[in-house]
């Protein structure tokens, strides 16, 4: 036999074998054009931009349709880009029309439509990208309190105004008079509960810490969502309720509850919950001053300043000064207030002091980074200052002063006090009659800032029988001194206590 | 040429062979019986102790986790568990120690019920006034009757401890220490537990934040024990004399 015929027959085998493989196949070799079975288009929406808490309303033109009734509809949404799980889709509606109020986070959000002939089992859909924006974001935060409950009013940068936050986004006020807030701009992690009982700890999620003297609550700040309340912010809830001050740093966050000083280290896995107090006999003063590598506070029994650490679980001791300056554990002095200047590393800052022992009081300058001696220069501010007896004071970025309320019978005035070694230090800055100064503080324009934006203003916070006005004073270069007529003045109701600007 | 033709029809009868219906090897059902061994759950043994417990709970229940192998079966499937080691020195004392397992309240655990592939068995042991000074070992063994052998040979063997006497956990001194300090004592230990309720120490590391909530806790709880002046024992010490810290 010749290979040709070798060839030959192997050949006819193969075909032999690819024909009978070819028996008792069902496959459908029928194709039929899709606008044959479902001709029908979608059309009349496209990629769109939505605010938090808006309505998004979207009827949606359907063309070449025949019978409606034959088809289903659905509209769901899925976050458009996710990092470590696969995008979770939330039903919208089942209707034709979308009538949905966003409530999502700010971020890009694939919107899809789906018409489904339930029949068939085949669907044609639509998908665009919806961009959600936070109608919270840069701006002015106002605490303020009304009928016994904190609440926040927002204004915005442009001057739009939200007020009552926390009632408008559906949340429980908080009760009693504002203490303060702290804005985390990135890593907060809580723990959710699911509607089926197991819980979710989220990742990277911005939040506003709110204080009260009654109550905490922490909101999601995007869309004002509850992440905690003040009973379940704590692995174990402190006998003491009597919140007295919080302050975010880098991922940090330090809370003083009832004098005593808690953390959340946020470069290590956390529900973004408060532990245990850092353990000690101690009870501090509301005043704390943070830092970079930690939080520096004055404990009252023993008149010592303390610093600890967002991850430690220790109280710790300032080295003493290698130049003979007086220690700063068991002083001689109380703690007045200590006001923040500039936050970083270090820190600085003003302690106001008074002698246990006669009446004499001074300006501690304070200089915190880690544990070294932080004490840098003390003033003893002469008698008849009144500046210590100030209820309301707050400190310049730049100069090296104090500003201070001053109560009188029409109205408090805004004074300063320099401190320079001179003995006339303090003066008159601006009148508010009728008026009372809730709170103070020297705010700046966010580093970067375009350059018509920029600005460097002394803020106060005044209270009337009208409601509250927040005051925007140019500050007049480097020094103490402003402009009294005031760039911007904005105003709400209620009894303001707290102002944060967030940049 | 020959060869080719040769070659040819050899690969015809090759590929008809090959061909031919295939008949699967087929598992020779084999029911047999060994304790779970995996990598972050059970091992070949377990400590226990009533130290963490109540000082009114007298017993406590240790479950081991056995598993079989072949089909499971429509009807339920008595096992048996020896204790190999009865009367060596160290060794638990049925119904002293652990309830026995011909006890009436064990036979209907000597189960594997109808339709399961494992049991967790729940060993019960008692705290008889001698595991205040010892620990003793119950070495169990997997043994043979009409539905099981033993299993996989080394697992067929596992080992329970217990006693009412401190135990350290097996990883303070590679964790635990962070957050309580590198001293371990039985007077330490017991402070944690009294005082945090925690007792879940063999089982891994916890969210870093809750760690230093009970760091935290046991520590400001100590500075109270040492400052009251009613703890006579202040500073709170171990039998030896050594203060207990947690720095």
């Amino acid at each position: 036999m010749k290979l040709k015929n070798i060839l030959i027959g192997l050949g006819l085998f193969m075909l032999f074998h690819v024909t009978q493989s070819c028996i008792d196949d069902r496959g459908n070799y029928d194709y039929m054009d899709k606008e044959v079975l479902l001709p029908v288009t979608i059309s009349g929406f496209e990629d769109t931009t939505v605010v938090i808490r808006s309505i998004l309303n979207i009827d949606p033109v359907l063309n070449n349709m025949d019978d409606e009734s034959r088809y289903t509809h659905l509209w769901y949404a899925a976050p458009s880009v996710t990092a470590g799980f696969a995008p979770k889709r939330d039903t919208l509606s089942r209707e034709k029309k979308l009538s949905f109020e966003v409530t999502y986070e700010s971020g890009t959000y694939n919107l899809v439509y789906e018409l489904r002939d339930p029949k068939l089992d085949i669907y044609v859909r639509k998908q665009v990208l919806m961009t959600v924006q936070s109608d919270i974001a840069s701006g002015w935060y106002i605490m303020k309190e009304e009928n016994g409950e904190t609440d926040i009013d927002y204004i915005a940068e442009d001057g739009k105004k939200i007020e009552n936050l926390i009632a408008a986004s559906g949340q429980q006020r908080l009760k009693g008079k504002p203490v303060k807030m702290a804005y985390q701009p990135s890593r907060y992690t809580p723990v959710i509960e699911n509607p089926d009982g197991t819980t979710t700890r989220l990742t990277n999620k911005k939040a506003f810490h709110v204080f009260s003297d009654q109550d905490i609550k922490i909101f999601n700040a995007d869309n004002m969502d509850l992440f905690y309340s003040y009973e379940d912010y704590f692995y174990e809830v402190p006998e003491k309720c009597e919140p007295q001050n919080c302050g975010v740093i880098s991922s940090d966050f330090y809370a003083i509850n009832a004098g005593k000083v808690y953390s959340i280290y946020g470069m290590s896995s956390n529900s973004g919950m408060l532990g245990y107090a850092k353990p000690g006999m101690y009870e501090v003063h509301p005043d704390m001053v943070m830092s970079y590598y930690g939080v520096m506070v004055f404990d009252k029994v023993t008149s010592t300043f303390y610093n600890t650490s967002s991850s430690g679980s220790s109280m710790n001791l300032f080295s003493e000064d290698s130049d003979g300056g007086i220690s700063s554990t068991n002083m001689d002095v109380d703690m007045i207030r200590m006001l923040l200047r500039k936050e970083g590393n270090p820190s600085t800052a003003f302690a106001v002091m008074k002698n246990k022992n006669k009446n004499e009081r001074y300006v501690f300058d304070i200089s915190y980074s880690m544990s070294a001696y932080p004490i840098t220069d003390i003033d003893t501010i002469p008698a008849h200052c009144e500046m210590p007896e100030a209820k309301v004071m707050g400190t310049s970025l730049y100069a090296s002063c104090i500003y201070y309320s001053k109560k009188e019978v029409d109205g408090d005035v805004l004074k300063v006090y320099k401190n320079v070694k001179v003995d006339n230090r303090e003066s008159e800055l601006k009148r508010f009659p009728g008026e009372e100064i809730a709170y103070i503080v020297n705010v700046t324009s966010p580093y970067g800032a375009p350059e018509d934006e920029t600005f460097n203003h002394l803020v106060v916070l005044t209270n009337s029988d009208s409601g509250w006005k927040l005051y925007r004073f140019n500050v007049i270069g480097q020094t103490p001194e402003i402009e009294t007529e005031p760039v911007v003045v904005y105003s709400g109701t209620g009894k303001a206590g707290y102002v944060m600007f967030r940049s | 040429m020959k060869i080719k033709i040769i070659s040819v029809i050899f690969l015809l009868v090759v590929i008809t062979i090959g061909c031919e219906e295939n008949s699967a090897l087929e598992y020779e059902n084999e029911p047999a019986l060994y304790f779970e061994n995996t990598t972050y759950g059970q091992r070949d043994s377990v400590n226990h102790t009533f130290f963490i417990q109540p000082d009114e709970q007298m017993r406590d229940t240790v479950f081991v986790e056995i598993l079989t192998m072949g089909y499971p079966a429509d009807v339920d499937r008595s096992f048996v568990l020896e204790q190999v080691n009865v009367g060596q020195p160290g060794a638990a004392v049925a119904g002293k120690h652990f309830v026995a397992f011909d006890d009436p309240e064990m036979v209907s655990h000597l189960v594997i019920p109808k339709g399961s592939v494992r049991k967790s068995f729940p060993l019960i042991v008692l705290r008889d006034p001698s595991l205040e000074l010892e620990e003793v070992r119950i070495e169990l063994e997997i043994g043979e009757n009409e539905y099981f052998k033993p299993g996989i040979d080394v697992w067929t063997n596992f080992v329970v401890k217990t006693t009412a006497m401190a135990v350290k956990p097996t990883t303070w001194d590679t964790y635990w220490k962070y957050y309580f300090g590198p001293t371990w004592g039985s007077v330490k230990m017991k402070f944690i537990v009294d005082n945090t309720g925690f007792t879940d120490f063999e089982g891994g590391s916890l969210n870093t934040d809750y760690a230093y909530y009970l760091s935290s806790k046991v520590k400001q709880k100590l500075l109270e024990y040492n400052a009251n002046p009613n703890n006579p024992d202040r500073p709170l010490k171990e039998a030896d004399g050594t203060i207990v810290t947690f720095e």
